[in-house]
C-alpha cells in the first residue's frame, strides 16, 4: 500500500497548500477522505472480503454512492464558502484520515 | 433535486466509472453542465457516456498522466463554455498492493504517483488561473478507491490481510 498511501497523503498536502494559497480569491479547496464506497466493484468482491474491511469501520458498513457524491456536491457547492485547505472525512467512522 | 449549481460549469476527472460517475451524474441533477474526463478504456464507453449525459454534458477522452492533453481540455472547455466553476479530481489507482516496501516494484510506484497526484496537480495547475479570474472556484481534490478493474493487480487487499 505504499504507493496508494503516500500518493493519497501527497494529495491531501496538496489540499492544505493550494487551500492557503487561495484563500481570499474565491477559489476555495479541500481533500475528501472517504473509507470502504459501494461501488459496483465492491459488489462483486467475496463477501468474507467486504466484512474484512466493514468490520474496521465503527458503522459496520459501506458508505453508498449516493452518501458519496452528495458530501462531493456540497464541498463544490456555492454553499462552502468558509471552508478551504481541509480533508472532509467519509468513513463510517473509521476517521482514514 | 434543488438545482444551486445552475449554469455552472464543472471538470470531473475518473467520470467513467464508480465514484466519478456517481459525482458527475449528482453535479448534472444539480444543475451543472458536466465535463467528462476519463480514459475511456471500455469499447462503446465514451459513447455510452455522451448519450446518458446528452447536452448536460461532454466526454472528453484524455489521459490524465500528459499535460498537454490535460492543459488542452481544460482549455477548451473554458473556451466553449466561458468558465470553470468546479474541478472534481476523482481520478486514481491504488496501483500492486499486498505488498510491503522493499517488493513494491518502483515503476509501479511512480505510475500510481503519477495518476493520484500529478493528475490532479496538472488538472488544478489549469483550472487555477481561471477561477482566481472569475473569482469564483470549487476544487475537491481526491483519488477514491479505484474502479478500473482492468488494470492487473490494483485492488487494494489482496484476501483478507493485514497491511
Amino acid at each position: 500500500m505504499l504507493a496508494y498511501s503516500g500518493s493519497k497523503a501527497a494529495v491531501i498536502g496538496m489540499a492544505k497548500v493550494q487551500g492557503k494559497e487561495y484563500a481570499g480569491t474565491g477559489v476555495t479547496i479541500n481533500a475528501l477522505a472517504p473509507a470502504v464506497i459501494r461501488t459496483p466493484l465492491v459488489d462483486v468482491l467475496p463477501e468474507d472480503q467486504v466484512k474484512y474491511m466493514t468490520d474496521k469501520i465503527p458503522m459496520k458498513r459501506c458508505g453508498t454512492l449516493e452518501e458519496a457524491a452528495g458530501l462531493a456536491a456540497y464541498i463544490v457547492s456555492p454553499e462552502n464558502s468558509y471552508t478551504t485547505a481541509f480533508t472532509f472525512d467519509l468513513s463510517g467512522g473509521r476517521a482514514t484520515y | 433535486m434543488a438545482a444551486r449549481l445552475n449554469d455552472q460549469i464543472a471538470l470531473v476527472t475518473g467520470a467513467a466509472s464508480g465514484l466519478g460517475l456517481a459525482i458527475a451524474r449528482r453535479l448534472a441533477a444539480e444543475g451543472a453542465w458536466v465535463a467528462l474526463l476519463d480514459l475511456c478504456g471500455r469499447p462503446g464507453q465514451r459513447e455510452e457516456m455522451q448519450r446518458e449525459f446528452g447536452a448536460s454534458g461532454q466526454v472528453y477522452v484524455l489521459d490524465i498522466t500528459k499535460e498537454d492533453e490535460v492543459r488542452g481540455v481544460v482549455e477548451r472547455v473554458a473556451r466553449a463554455r466561458g468558465r470553470v466553476d468546479i474541478l472534481v479530481n476523482s481520478a486514481g489507482i491504488t496501483g500492486e498492493t499486498g505488498l510491503k516496501s522493499h517488493e513494491t516494484r518502483t515503476d509501479n510506484l511512480r505510475l500510481v504517483f503519477e495518476v493520484n497526484f500529478m493528475g490532479s496537480y496538472f488538472t488544478s495547475k489549469y483550472a487555477l488561473p481561471i477561477m482566481v479570474g472569475q473569482g469564483y472556484g470549487r476544487i475537491r481534490h481526491f483519488p477514491p478507491l479505484p474502479a478500473r478493474r482492468e488494470m492487473p493487480g490494483c485492488w487494494p487487499i489482496r484476501g483478507p490481510r493485514r497491511l
